[in-house]
C-alpha cells in the first residue's frame, strides 16, 4: 500500500454497490489511509465526477449480464478489479406486483419493471373505471390463473441461469448461497433490492479480496442493523406463491408499503381502486418533515389523515417533529409519546433504516418537556428580570422622593401655620 | 422465416415486453442497451415471449453472449432450422 497518499477504492454501479459501500464506510473508519468513494451507474456523469475513477487503486465493479460499467473504462489499467454480481429476480416473484410510487400520483400508476406483468391487473383497472364493483375486480385478481401463473416456473429457471451465468463472470458469487434457500427464505424485498441479509453475501467477499484490516465489530454491527433498501415491499401474487412452492409468501403474507403494512390482496385493492390520495398525501408529509420543507403544508396534511396514522408510531414521529419546528410543544409531545409507545409496542415487523427508534422518539420527547419548563436561568432571562426590577426600583424610589416630598411640605405648611 | 421476419419478431418482442407503444425497427447492430428498458430485468421476459412465438426453447446464457440483435437473430435461426431439420 502506498505509504504517502491513500489507498482509493472505488465502487461503482446500483443500489446494491451503495450498500456494500456504505459499510465498508464503517468497516474502514478507522483507517484514513484508505478512501472510498462510490458512484451510481444509472445517474448520468456530473463534471467532475469521473476523478475518482481516474485515480482509484481499486475499482470494486458490478456487472450484469446485459449493461456495462459506464465508469470501467476511466479506471487506470494498472489498478485492481474486484468485479460484484448485480442480484435480481427478474419480475418472476413480483409478477402481479402492483407498483405505487411513494409521494408521485403521475408515477404510481406504471410500474417501474413490469410493464407486461401488470397488464391483467391494469385491465382490472379499466374495468373499474368503467363502473364494476371493486369487490368483484379484486377477486378476479386473487383467482388469476392465466399464462403469467402457468410460465412462471419457466421464467424463474431463466432468472436462476441468468444469476448462475452472472456468478461465474464475476469474482465472487453469492448467487450459490442463496438458491439452495430462495424458495424458503426471502431474499429480496422487491425485484432487485435484497434483504441486508442477502446484501451482506456481497459485502464480506469484498472485505475479504481486498485483504485490509477493518474493524469486524462495526461490520457485525452493520449487519445487524435495520433493513437498508426502500421500505417498499412487493406482494407476491399468493398463486403465483403457490406454483413456484415459495413457503415464505402467502395470502396473509403482509408486505411492507412505507407506514402500513398490506396484504397482496390489500395492495391489489389499492391499485384497483385507483385513488391514491390519501396514501399520498401522508407520504408526502413524512417526506416534508423529514426534508424540514413546508411545515405549514405537513401540518394540515398530517392533521387530515390523523385516522390513517398507524400503531407503529411513525407517522405520529414525523408530525410530532413538524409539531416542534413550529413551536407548539405540548402537541408535538403528545404525539412524541404515541411514536415512543407505537415504536415500543407494535414496531413494523420490517425495521427499516428510516424509521424513528424508542431511544430517538425519547430524545425528542426531552426536547419537548424542556421547552414546556418556563425558563428560569438563561442569561436573557436574567436580563429582563433585572430590567424589571431596575424599573420596580426606579418606580418605588419615585414614589419615596414623592412621600418625601409631600411630608417636607406637610411639615412646611404646619410650620407655617398661625 | 427469413432474416428480416426474424428482425421484425424480435422487435415486436421487445416492443410488447418493455411497454412501447409501437415497434421500433431495428437492424443487426442494434444492442440492448440502445433500447430503452431493455435491461437484464426485461430480457428474461423477451427471451420467454420468443420461445412461445418461435415454439423452441432458448438457452438464456447463449442469448447474452450475442452482442447484438443480429447475433441473436443468427441464434434464433439456427434453432428454428434445427427444429425443421
Amino acid at each position: 500500500m502506498p505509504e504517502t497518499r491513500p489507498y482509493r477504492i472505488f465502487l461503482s454501479g446500483n443500489c446494491q454497490m451503495q450498500f456494500v459501500h456504505d459499510g465498508l464506510r464503517r468497516a474502514y473508519r478507522g483507517s484514513p489511509e484508505i478512501a472510498l468513494s462510490f458512484r451510481a451507474s444509472y445517474r448520468k456523469k456530473r463534471p467532475g465526477a469521473d476523478e475518482d475513477a481516474r485515480r482509484c487503486d481499486v475499482h470494486v465493479m458490478q456487472v450484469a449480464n446485459l449493461a456495462e460499467d459506464p465508469w470501467r473504462d476511466l479506471v487506470p489499467a494498472a489498478a485492481r478489479r474486484i468485479r460484484v454480481p448485480a442480484l435480481a429476480l427478474p419480475g418472476v416473484f413480483h409478477v402481479f406486483a402492483p407498483r405505487v410510487h411513494p409521494h408521485h400520483e403521475a408515477r404510481g400508476r406504471p410500474p417501474f419493471y413490469l410493464t407486461r406483468g401488470n397488464r391483467p391487473l391494469n385491465e382490472l383497472v379499466a374495468r373499474r373505471r368503467a363502473g364494476e364493483p371493486l369487490d368483484r375486480l379484486v377477486a378476479a385478481y386473487l383467482d388469476e390463473r392465466g399464462a403469467e401463473i402457468e410460465n412462471a416456473p419457466r421464467l424463474f429457471d431463466m432468472n436462476v441461469a441468468a444469476m448462475r451465468r452472472l456468478g461465474a463472470q464475476a469474482d465472487i458469487d453469492p448467487w450459490r448461497a442463496i438458491e439452495p434457500h430462495v424458495r424458503a427464505r426471502r431474499h429480496f424485498w422487491s425485484v432487485k433490492h435484497p434483504t441486508r441479509d442477502t446484501a451482506m453475501l456481497l459485502l464480506r467477499p469484498v472485505l475479504d479480496m481486498l485483504g485490509l484490516p477493518y474493524d469486524a465489530e462495526a461490520v457485525a454491527a452493520w449487519a445487524a442493523g435495520p433493513e437498508y433498501h426502500e421500505p417498499y415491499h412487493a406482494p407476491v401474487h399468493p398463486r403465483l406463491a403457490e406454483r413456484l412452492g415459495l413457503n415464505w409468501a402467502g395470502a396473509d403474507t403482509r408486505y411492507r408499503f412505507f407506514h402500513c403494512d398490506l396484504t397482496a390482496e390489500e395492495h391489489a385493492r389499492l391499485y384497483i381502486a385507483g385513488d391514491f390520495r390519501r396514501e399520498f398525501a401522508l407520504n408526502r408529509a413524512i417526506q416534508q418533515a423529514r426534508a424540514r420543507v413546508e411545515p405549514e403544508a405537513a401540518a394540515a396534511s398530517f392533521r387530515a389523515s390523523l385516522s390513517r396514522f398507524r400503531a407503529n408510531g411513525q407517522a405520529d414521529f414525523w408530525y410530532g417533529r413538524v409539531l416542534y419546528r413550529q413551536e407548539r410543544y405540548g402537541l408535538a409531545a403528545h404525539h412524541f409519546r404515541r411514536a415512543r409507545d407505537g415504536a415500543r409496542t407494535t414496531p413494523h415487523a420490517v425495521p427499516h433504516r428510516a424509521d424513528a427508534s424508542p431511544a430517538i422518539v425519547e430524545k425528542w420527547l426531552a426536547r419537548c418537556r424542556k421547552k414546556l419548563v418556563p425558563k428560569k436561568d438563561t442569561a436573557h432571562a436574567m436580563a429582563a428580570r433585572l430590567q424589571r426590577l431596575e424599573a420596580e426600583e426606579a418606580r418605588l424610589l419615585a414614589e419615596i422622593r414623592k412621600l418625601d416630598a409631600r411630608q417636607r411640605l406637610a411639615a412646611l405648611r404646619a410650620a407655617d401655620a398661625p | 422465416m427469413n432474416e428480416a421476419a426474424l428482425l421484425g419478431l424480435i422487435a415486436e418482442t421487445v416492443a410488447a415486453e418493455t411497454g412501447a407503444r409501437r415497434a421500433r425497427p431495428m437492424t443487426r447492430d442494434t444492442k440492448a442497451a440502445q433500447v430503452p428498458g431493455w435491461d437484464s430485468l426485461i430480457h428474461a421476459r423477451i427471451v420467454l415471449a420468443l420461445e412461445d412465438r418461435l415454439g423452441v426453447a432458448i438457452d438464456i446464457g447463449r442469448t447474452y453472449d450475442c452482442g447484438d440483435v443480429g447475433g441473436l437473430a443468427d441464434y434464433l435461426a439456427s434453432l428454428t432450422a434445427a427444429r425443421h431439420a
